[in-house]
């Protein structure tokens, strides 16, 4: 039997013993994840009791009906296994699998993907189409209907495509510095990484405190990648000066702001994005990487015309930008732990887990020693 | 001189101008010889323009450069030129990124054929004073027809940077193309000969679908979203319910490009777009940065933007026909002869 964390419902995460996940085909590994963050978007069915409100709001047209695709047709109804950013260390692996060994410590993905499908060849790893079949998702920690895949708090994780799934971590980076590269930092790489090297030197704001984590990664990274403004706003003190330790200037959410080539849009609010597209300059593109459940949310269209904007939506692809994220992380030592406002021991998840803070990282000791880091 | 000036809904009417002079020698004097409406124009003498008569239209022409500065040296009196419809320096740090359209050495929205960001007169004048002419004067190329090209200032260069760089990156891409007017036939065509994998053209006017379809297209009136069916998405109506159908057919990380003018705010499905992953682009055209590119594929002949052409009309014309419904109309005067 294995543990896993499970979120019954509104602010109730509690531990659940199950049979411990085996072996299914030659190409899968098992591990057993030890360091676990919080993805910003847990928050959302942990702090507010939305289930109820985005059935209702599904019912009345409020909120948009594809909801349902992801999270099921009662959304966030626990109870479900929860969790799906992680280091890990293998501790079985399928007779197929030969680039990777039992205790290597590893990166384990948010969406499960295969590698070789057209989707995954392009870079779209979290549009697998073999994993994700008919559906919209495939991925840990978000219930049945993106999958029987599980969530990432938990003793042994079946990994499938384990090659190509699996990322080591470099030697000598240390496992809570990449605590959350499964998705929130690869999800912030995406929306500063990319748009910087197309517009060398730009100009970054980020409008955080939605996305919290994410807002602050991107701050950090768009300061590390040569950005000749990183502005970052949010009413929050606690992330302001975690924002500025890395170089951001960090003001109030209120603060006039205008004239960016690249803004991350993190409040998750419609009116951060309509904010986040006024503030671009011409050629601009603005990442939204929170979402936004209601219907009939408008955007200033005529507005983005006149500046050329180009707005992005949608899940990171994570597996696709490890490489390059950990290999950046590797050169530079860019401290993404500085981030995390609550680290926990393991045992104490099902309340660390729900608690109202940035982000949260729960640890516990791996079975392996640190020598047997990948090279 | 004489200067086409928009005075009402569907009305037009010559006035008398002082000759434009060079101010600057930097400048230089054109007279245009083939110009066209741009699909906006349409929308304008239908009376749908934000901005109030009186003012003098056209932004779309090729034109016979009459006198230059000292300092001009890339263009000479007799040459013909695509004057590119925004004023730009070609110095400025944006006109360096490829943002001529948003050239800091001029107001806002500076452009030929509505007084936004200045007054810089219209391409349907007897002569226009071109600034910056170095910088903005793109010479056509020799052996093609300055009736197919007069589009070339605004609606077909755009065009071209509508689908031409997405199709370099995806080859093959199938392609979704909901038009009203000029742009998306220019796109179609320009698809047609990059390599698209399938385009589809949606337009409930069987006139512009023929054309369509002449470029190899499939048509269609009007179409409920098509579920993952295209790789890009392109949106020139100025109507938000069809930039909807546009974003809502696209592939998993599929390109929405979207010709714009709608005037107001739009709902758009926020969460199927984040669900899909799609990247939607609303821009005026930095026609001066691609037009270059854009010209070398007209001059390669693989594409045929004539057919869009609907008539041909002497200069004399523009006040009676202009205001008249028509998808593309050229109006000539003193052409040269084919070179």
């Amino acid at each position: 039997m294995v543990r896993e964390l499970r979120f019954q419902r509104s602010r109730r995460l509690a531990w659940h013993e199950r049979d411990a996940p085996a072996l299914h085909e030659p190409t899968d590994a098992i591990v057993r994840p030890f360091v676990a963050a919080r993805c910003d978007g847990d928050t959302l069915p942990i702090h507010r009791p939305v289930s109820r409100a985005l059935q209702a709001g599904m019912a009345l047209g409020l909120v948009d009906p594809v909801v349902g695709s992801i999270c099921g047709k009662v959304p966030f109804r626990g109870p479900f296994a929860i969790g799906h950013e992680c280091v890990a260390e293998i501790v079985e692996l399928g007779s197929q699998v030969t680039r990777l060994r039992v205790g290597q410590r590893v990166i384990v993905p948010w969406a499960v993907s295969c590698g070789t499908c057209p989707p995954c060849r392009r870079g779209l790893t979290a549009k697998c189409a073999t994993t994700t079949g008919g559906g919209v998702l495939a991925a840990y920690g978000f219930g049945s209907a993106s999958g029987p895949w599980g969530g990432m708090i938990t003793d042994a994780l079946r990994v499938p495509f384990a090659e190509h799934m699996l990322v080591p971590v470099p030697s000598g980076v240390p496992v809570e510095r990449v605590a959350a590269a499964s998705d929130n930092l690869a999800d912030a790489w995406r929306a500063v990484v990319p748009p910087l090297a197309a517009r060398e030197g730009g100009s970054v704001l980020v409008l955080g405190g939605g996305a919290k984590s994410i807002g602050l990664y991107a701050a950090g990274l768009a300061a590390a990648h040569g950005a000749s403004t990183v502005d970052y706003l949010d009413d929050d003190l606690g992330r302001r000066s975690i924002a500025e330790s890395f170089g951001a200037r960090a003001r109030p959410a209120n603060h006039e702001a205008g004239g960016y080539d690249v803004v991350v849009e993190a409040t998750s609010r419609p009116a951060g994005l309509r904010r986040a597209l006024r503030a671009l300059a011409p050629g601009g593109v603005c990442t939204a990487v929170g979402y936004y459940l209601a219907t009939g949310t408008r955007v200033p269209l005529m507005r983005m015309y006149a500046t050329d904007a180009t707005l992005r939506l949608g899940v990171s692809h994570s597996r696709a930008v490890l490489p390059d994220l950990l290999d950046f992380i590797h050169r530079t030592s860019f401290p993404a732990e500085r981030v995390t406002t609550l680290e926990a021991p393991w045992d104490d998840a099902p309340a660390a887990y729900a608690a109202r803070t940035t982000k949260v990282v729960l640890r516990r000791d791996p079975l392996t020693p640190a020598a047997h880091e990948a090279p | 001189m004489r200067e086409l000036t928009y005075v009402a809904r569907r009305v037009v009417e010559w006035r008398e101008m002082p000759d434009p002079v060079l101010e600057s020698d930097r400048d230089a004097i054109v007279a245009p010889v083939a110009a066209t409406s741009c699909d906006v124009d349409s929308a304008i003498l239908a009376g749908h323009g934000p901005i109030p008569p009186p003012f003098a239209i056209g932004h779309e022409c090729v034109a016979q450069v009459v006198d230059v500065g000292d300092s001009i040296s890339h263009v000479s009196p007799g040459d013909l030129v695509v004057v590119p419809w925004a004023i730009s320096c070609g110095d400025c740090e944006r006109c360096r990124a490829g943002l001529p359209t948003h050239c800091t050495a001029v107001p806002h929205m500076a452009m030929f054929g509505a007084p936004i960001g200045g007054s810089w007169g219209g391409l349907f004048s007897d002569l226009v004073r071109v600034p910056w002419a170095d910088a903005m004067l793109v010479p056509l190329p020799a052996g093609l027809d300055p009736i197919a090209l007069a589009s070339a200032s605004d609606n077909w260069s755009l065009a071209w940077r509508l689908v031409a760089p997405h199709l370099k990156t995806r080859p093959e891409a199938r392609v979704l193309v909901i038009a009203r007017g000029s742009i998306g036939l220019y796109v179609c065509d320009i698809a047609r000969a990059l390599g698209a994998g399938d385009v589809l053209y949606v337009d409930p006017d069987p006139a512009h679908r023929k054309i369509a379809k002449s470029y190899g297209a499939r048509t269609a009136e009007a179409i409920e979203p098509i579920h993952h069916g295209f790789d890009l998405a392109i949106e020139s109506t100025g109507r938000v319910d069809q930039l909807v159908v546009a974003l809502r057919s696209l592939v998993p990380e599929g390109f929405c490009e979207s010709a714009g003018n709608h005037f107001r705010p739009g709902e758009l499905p926020l969460l199927e777009m984040y669900l899909t992953g799609v990247t939607m682009r609303i821009a005026r055209d930095n026609v001066r940065a691609h037009l270059p590119d854009a010209l070398e594929l007209a001059a390669s002949g693989r594409v045929d933007p004539r057919r869009v052409v609907s008539e041909v009309f002497d200069w004399e014309r523009l006040p009676d026909a202009l205001p008249q419904r028509h998808l593309k109309p050229v109006f000539v005067r003193d052409l040269p002869e084919a070179r």
